[in-house]
């Protein structure tokens, strides 16, 4: 599991505005997001997995730690997350 | 409001020009038809038709879409309008200027297409010395930080090289590998016979990847898209005609599917007289093969109708001669034995052994 997640450098998430709907897209395609999932990806910035749950809290108090960390190595599967910290 | 679902991927076709000449290659057999190509303010419209309907990513593909001197400019538009834009090339073009402005103008990945692990395989089946350009466009597409796909079309003469295939894509250090099998459209219609698989190849082929997967290739992304008329059921051909996919082509025809132009007697509105979004939601065309209402049986009354959409629209045509019947690879397509037709004659000179494996 990575320690402190970023986006892949292939990964971009959007906002699709005709859609209404939280995206990220990568060469093969596209995974769609509801707003927690935007909200994780949106901490997905090098800080770590412990502070970002943390922060995550704090706007979304319904949220589970083992939810996000499965949503985590979910996308790192896909290859679409890396650690802030590898080359 | 309309029911009909929005498009997610508009592939651009700049040009049928290409300096490669793929006995499998899915442009159309009479290109001097259509010599006349859109120019980039054009292309710019369109891109923003496009993104308007719903379209997230455009694929810019050909032909050889590096021979036009204006795809910056189509590349900065598609990324200004926050579309993620894929390359497909086949990199005789590619030098690293010209890749380093691509990257700058926006795009975010790179397809670069092979032929085979050997440079002198790769070289006679493209019918031109394009090896070393390929390499040389894998190291700096890496270089410059894009998405890197290596594609070999897969195909009874380079089947066995498949080890070798795969090891090179882990020495060029690509991001993801497609392994796919030619489809039968187009120039590989005409090929097929030479290019079709043997069962024993194939069940070769498929040991390998898994091996590769666990092993020397586990960081690469590898998609292996098995050949049809080696399956019982059919593809989700363009995951159903008229739901995810629309292409534009060089003179500006919209066309369900790339290949569509095979079809006799269908009607290609163009983005020169139309909007893409009337194209889109109420062409004749695009409502043609849409849904599950046009199928036949046995698709019209099949748990599978929406998960296949009843295969292929052109290979039905190019099998049955009607582009309206059930995929003939389908096993429950009263057309199916045409398709083990194909293969008994592409087992040619081998044994009795492929044969009876074959029937099994
Ligand atoms: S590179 Fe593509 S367009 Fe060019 S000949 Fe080969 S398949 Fe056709
Ligand atoms: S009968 Fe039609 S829907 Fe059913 S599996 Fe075959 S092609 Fe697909």
């Amino acid at each position: 599991m990575v320690e402190h997640p970023v986006l892949s450098p292939f990964t971009r998430y959007r906002w699709d505005s005709v859609r209404e709907e939280h995206q990220l897209v990568f060469p093969e395609g596209l995974l769609k997001l509801n707003d927690t999932g935007a909200a994780i990806v949106r901490r997905c910035d090098g800080r770590s997995v412990d502070s970002l749950v943390e922060s995550l809290a704090a706007d979304y108090p319904q949220c589970r730690r083992d939810e996000v960390i499965a949503f985590l190595e979910n996308m790192q599967r896909r290859g679409l997350l890396r650690d802030a910290f590898d080359s | 409001m309309h029911s009909t679902p929005r498009p997610y991927a508009l592939v651009c076709e700049l040009t049928y020009r290409c300096p490669l000449r793929c006995p499998y290659c899915s442009n159309p057999l009479e290109l001097a038809r259509y010599a006349a190509e859109l120019d980039a303010a054009t292309w710019q419209r369109v891109l923003g038709e496009a993104a308007a309907l719903g379209v997230v990513q455009a694929h810019l593909s050909g032909g050889e879409p590096l021979l036009r001197g204006d795809l910056c400019e189509i590349v900065a538009c598609a990324r200004s309008l926050d579309l993620y834009t894929n390359l497909s090339t086949g990199a005789t073009p590619a030098d690293k200027p010209r890749l380093l402005a691509l990257r700058e103008a926006g795009l975010d990945a790179l397809q670069v297409s092979l032929l085979d692990s050997d440079p002198t395989g790769n070289d006679r089946l493209a019918g031109i010395a394009s090896f070393a350009q390929k390499e040389n466009a894998v190291a700096i597409g890496k270089s410059l930080g894009f998405a890197l796909t290596l594609n070999v079309v897969l195909h009874r003469q380079n089947l066995d090289r498949i080890e070798a295939i795969i090891d090179l894509a882990v020495r060029w250090q690509v991001d993801r590998l497609e392994l796919a099998h030619t489809q039968y459209n187009g120039w590989a219609f005409r090929n097929r016979t030479a290019l079709i698989p043997t069962r024993e190849q194939l069940v070769r082929a498929e040991r390998a990847v898994e091996q590769a997967r666990q092993g020397s290739a586990r960081n690469i992304d590898i998609l292996h898209v098995l050949p049809d008329y080696l399956q019982s059921l059919p593809k989700a051909c363009l995951q159903g005609w008229g739901r995810v996919f629309l292409t534009v082509a060089p003179d500006g025809a919209v066309l369900p599917c790339q290949t569509a132009r095979e079809i006799p007697g269908l009607k290609f509105p163009r983005v020169q007289d139309q909007s893409l979004e009337s194209i889109w939601f109420d062409s004749d065309v695009f409502n043609r093969f849409r849904g599950t209402a046009w199928m036949p049986e046995p698709c019209r009354s099949c748990d599978r109708r929406e998960i296949d959409y009843g295969g292929c629209r052109c290979q039905a045509f190019l099998l049955t001669g009607d582009a309206g019947a059930t995929d003939p690879v389908c096993q429950y397509s009263p057309d199916h034995w045409l398709v083990e037709q194909q293969l008994a004659a592409a087992e040619t000179g081998d044994t009795d052994f492929v044969y009876r494996q074959m029937r099994s």
